[in-house]
């Protein structure tokens, strides 16, 4: 099944850019604490909770074309929080390193690279600090 | 001249796959931010309303929403004791009340055509801790 969108033009030069249509899951958030584990590909929120110990998750190739997923960090204190991206744009880009609170990663799906491709890093608390990519 | 695409199947806005869950491209209303003081309703106008709470704890509603896929994302922005939010249709009997306690305090939630899901909770303002869902 495609979701995706196809825009045509009498100029094609002007544009560019790949466009996805964003898509988003109807399930309810969920937390890890476990030291290895595998982010859900099933919710749209994923908190990685490194209170105990340090996290090192991976995330599989997501469902549909457009997927859209958020990765954040609610404690870090416990150790390295980091995200492994299975199937990334670039193996440059594929680790996803967690260092406050409220770190967080946004990735959308794209089925026909296949691919993970990170589009935003914020911190949700504001302050200037961001995930570190590499 | 341009044409759009939606694809072979024609479905665009509501996708599912095999198994409960199901996907949704987002839909978002060009409308201005709800400003909500004290008690009252939230809107389903637009995808924002800023909660300051009044001598609370503020008793705030949330009606059906109007199309599949719609975001609505509600934030206590000032906290004077507080506001509980009831949704009307809930995914869950036990997720119909949203407790916001603290400044910052927030829920994104997804429409999916007969409940709203809660797809993400947190804090921004300090990043880690979120209002309690019951």
């Amino acid at each position: 099944m495609s979701s995706n969108l196809h825009w045509y033009s009498t100029n094609p030069t002007t544009i560019t850019a790949t466009a996805l249509t964003p898509v988003i899951l109807d399930a309810a958030p969920e937390t890890l604490t476990a030291a290895t584990p595998a982010v859900s590909i099933n919710t749209f929120l994923t908190i990685l909770d490194a209170t105990s110990n340090g996290v090192a998750a991976t995330l599989a190739d997501g469902q549909i074309h457009g997927q859209l997923k958020r990765v954040t960090a609610k404690v870090v204190a416990g150790g390295t929080t980091n995200l492994t991206i299975a199937s990334a744009v670039s193996s440059s880009l594929n680790v996803v390193t967690f260092t406050v609170i409220g770190d967080t990663v946004d990735l959308i799906w794209n089925a026909e690279g296949p691919y993970w491709r990170v589009y935003q890093l914020l911190d949700t608390d504001r302050n200037s600090s961001t995930p570190t990519i590499a | 001249m341009r044409e759009l695409e939606i694809g072979s199947d024609g479905v665009l806005f509501s996708v599912t796959q095999a198994g409960t869950e199901a996907f949704f491209v987002p839909v978002i209303p060009k409308a201005a931010a709800q400003a909500l003081t004290g008690a009252g309703a939230i809107n389903v106008t637009s995808y924002y309303t800023a909660v300051t709470s009044a001598s609370g704890p503020n008793a705030l509603t949330l009606a059906d929403g109007t199309v599949k896929g719609q975001l609505k994302k509600v934030q206590l922005i000032v906290d004077d004791g507080g506001a509980a939010l009831t949704i009307a249709s809930p995914v869950s009997s036990s997720l119909d009340v949203v407790t916001f306690a603290d400044a910052g305090d927030f829920v994104l939630l997804l429409w999916n055509g007969d409940a709203w899901s809660i797809i993400e909770a947190g804090n921004d303002a300090d990043g880690a801790t979120a209002p309690a869902v019951a």
